[in-house]
């Protein structure tokens, strides 16, 4: 079964409901998984959809959208699961855009594209809310990762929608922020990280990061460091600079990869019998990454989240 | 509190409890102990009916040499320890005594001694006569500068709570040589439960090592454990060893990953176990 994935642009709770009910009605009726994921809509859907109580799983957006990567594996874990008894999942989503920065936005944005590639062949059927007060540049990449507009219970094609793959290459093409000139500079010659990851480990605790979270970035850290040493072009660096509420750290070799699609720079979850699970598994571990690949090198720049408590908190 | 040792690290005044569940595991043990001894010229005192060729690890190993140069003593059972067929500790002590004696005499820098005890719980009062032999032999060896002693026990014959009759007994408890040794990781065999004990940091400079290791095993073991207690670090390359072997071991092949710290835990628990497959958690 096809995929649908479509935006409902809404300049009211009115014309909100009028889209969002009979979808989340329908899976509701067939017996399907139904998650509402929105913005503080809870309540006015539970009052809309009394009678399907108990069949439509809500959530409140803060809840949900943590963690591109990690959400997106877990509702196609779903989804796949349904579509192999042949259910469909289906989600009403909604994201919480004015509290992202502009890099997590970014990340949503490119999830959304993603969604037309990785839950392909699933027969999921998602809507995803917008409203229309919404800042403009929000909007514009809503308009380029929908294949269709819903209103009501009608659904058009979206004229304005982009290949998710050419979506991808301009988000990823676009030149990354220079790298703070104070920040740390370090040459990565031999594979035995050992020492990097001490050094990692060093500025990491500096910010305030430990434990589980920097362990993780360890392990991002060392996969990249590794791929970049194996397939990349030296000199390899690492760069590490704090940033408010993050660690980032950018490891960069002169190589001239040219990555076919969006799976091979971990965007898309491995299958079953893939072993290999690489950048996805980078961007599982860590906050938002950002790869920029071209004839000039590779740069692959991992952005740790400080939790807010401790970032705060005197070193 | 008992300290676990590799075999090659253990130094006289050390009496140590090897207990083993397998000939294998015996050999892989006892065989590179005695071997070194042989090379470096210590005296080695073994009491079983064995013959040269026949001690474990070195199954094949013509040692008549050894024997010959007054190196190697195989002292049979009937000579050293038994009395009318029974085990007589008296005896057993006396034997020990007179052989470290003579080979201090001949001015041998290292003294070792071994011999298996398991056999001894199946005669009449075998656990009493184990018990005081074992503290009479504390005595004998924890004070000495040249005398190292490994008391074998076969757990398949010792139940109940001999086994921690034996273990309170042992200050050192042997382990195998490791299979792999450098600053950043150790990897020992381990018996039971069958599996690799790691200590250090696993990441792709190791990978061949460590699938080495992996690949070691038996080929027809279904639960390979993995002791992680004293590991800081797996890469995401080291987890791919993992599934890799489990992938070519075939569908009932599974790794028992136990003693995760919880740092490492929580890589697995971000990535999925499902994504790892043949991988599962086991106790602590």
């Amino acid at each position: 079964m096809p995929l649908t994935h479509a935006a409902l642009s809404y300049e009211d709770h009115d014309a909100f409901l009028e889209t969002a009910v009979p979808f989340l009605r329908e899976g509701a009726e067939r017996g399907d998984p139904v998650l509402a994921v929105t913005a503080g809509k809870t309540e006015l859907l539970r009052r809309e959809l009394a009678a399907y109580d108990g069949a439509i799983t809500y959530v409140d957006s803060a809840d949900f959208y943590l963690h591109p990567a990690r959400i997106v594996a877990r509702v196609l874990a779903l989804a796949e699961r349904e579509a192999a008894t042949g259910g469909a999942v289906r989600l009403l989503g909604e994201q919480c855009w004015r509290e992202r920065d502009p890099l997590e936005t970014q990340e949503w944005q490119r999830v959304e594209a993603l969604v037309n590639v990785v839950f392909a062949g699933t027969g999921a059927h998602i809507l995803c809310a917008y409203d229309l007060g919404l800042p403009p540049d929000v909007l514009r990449a809503a308009a380029l990762t929908h294949p269709q507009m819903a209103q009501g219970a009608t659904r058009m094609p979206n004229p304005a929608y982009q290949d998710p793959r050419d979506y991808l290459s301009t988000t990823d093409g676009r030149p990354l922020d220079p790298a703070p000139a104070d920040s740390a500079l370090v040459p990565v010659h031999s594979p035995d990280l050992r020492d990097l990851r001490a050094l990692v480990a060093v500025h990491a605790r500096r910010h305030g990061l430990g434990g589980p979270l920097l362990h993780q970035l360890l392990v991002a850290v060392t996969e990249v460091a590794t791929n970049a040493l194996h397939h990349g072009t030296p000199p390899v660096t690492l760069r590490l600079w704090p940033e408010p509420d993050r660690l980032v750290c950018e490891v960069a070799d002169e190589g001239d990869w040219s990555p076919p699609g969006p799976a091979e720079t971990g965007n898309v979850p491995p299958r079953a019998h893939e072993i290999r699970l690489g950048l996805w598994a980078v961007r599982m571990l860590s906050g938002p990454v950002q790869v920029r690949t071209g004839p000039h090198g590779t740069r692959v720049r991992i952005h740790t989240p400080v939790p807010r408590a401790i970032a705060a908190s005197p070193t | 509190m008992q300290v676990c040792r590799p075999v090659r690290d253990l130094l006289p005044g050390d009496h140590a409890w090897f207990p083993f569940a397998s000939e294998e595991e015996q050999g892989h043990v006892i065989g590179p102990w005695i071997e070194h001894g042989l090379e470096i010229r210590d005296k080695v005192i073994y009491i079983t009916d064995a013959e040269p060729w026949e001690l474990p690890g070195l199954y094949g190993r013509d040692l008549g040499f050894a024997v010959r140069q007054g190196l190697l003593s195989l002292i049979p059972l009937g000579e050293a320890c038994l009395t009318q067929g029974m085990f007589d500790p008296q005896k057993y002590l006396a034997t020990l005594n007179d052989e470290i004696a003579k080979a201090q005499e001949q001015e041998f820098r290292g003294i070792r001694l071994t011999a298996e005890n398991s056999w001894i719980f199946d005669q009449p009062f075998g656990d009493s006569r184990v018990d005081f032999c074992e503290q009479r032999l504390d005595a004998a060896v924890a004070p000495s500068v040249s005398v190292t002693a490994i008391c074998q026990t076969d757990v398949r014959r010792c139940g109940g709570g001999r086994f921690s009759l034996l273990d309170s007994h042992h200050e050192v408890r042997v382990l195998p040589n490791p299979d792999f040794d450098d600053p950043q990781l150790t990897i020992t065999r381990t018996y039971q439960p069958l599996g690799l004990h790691l200590r250090g940091e696993i990441d792709v400079t190791r990978r061949l090592r460590f699938a080495e290791a992996l690949g070691s095993l038996p080929p027809t073991t279904e639960t390979v454990c993995l002791d992680l207690a004293e590991v800081t670090f797996v890469s995401l390359d080291a987890f791919g060893v993992i599934t890799d072997f489990t992938r070519k071991r075939g569908p009932r092949c599974r790794v028992l990953l136990r003693h995760v710290d919880p740092a490492v835990r929580s890589i697995i628990d971000v990535v999925g176990l499902h994504r790892l497959p043949g991988i599962e958690l086991g106790d602590g």
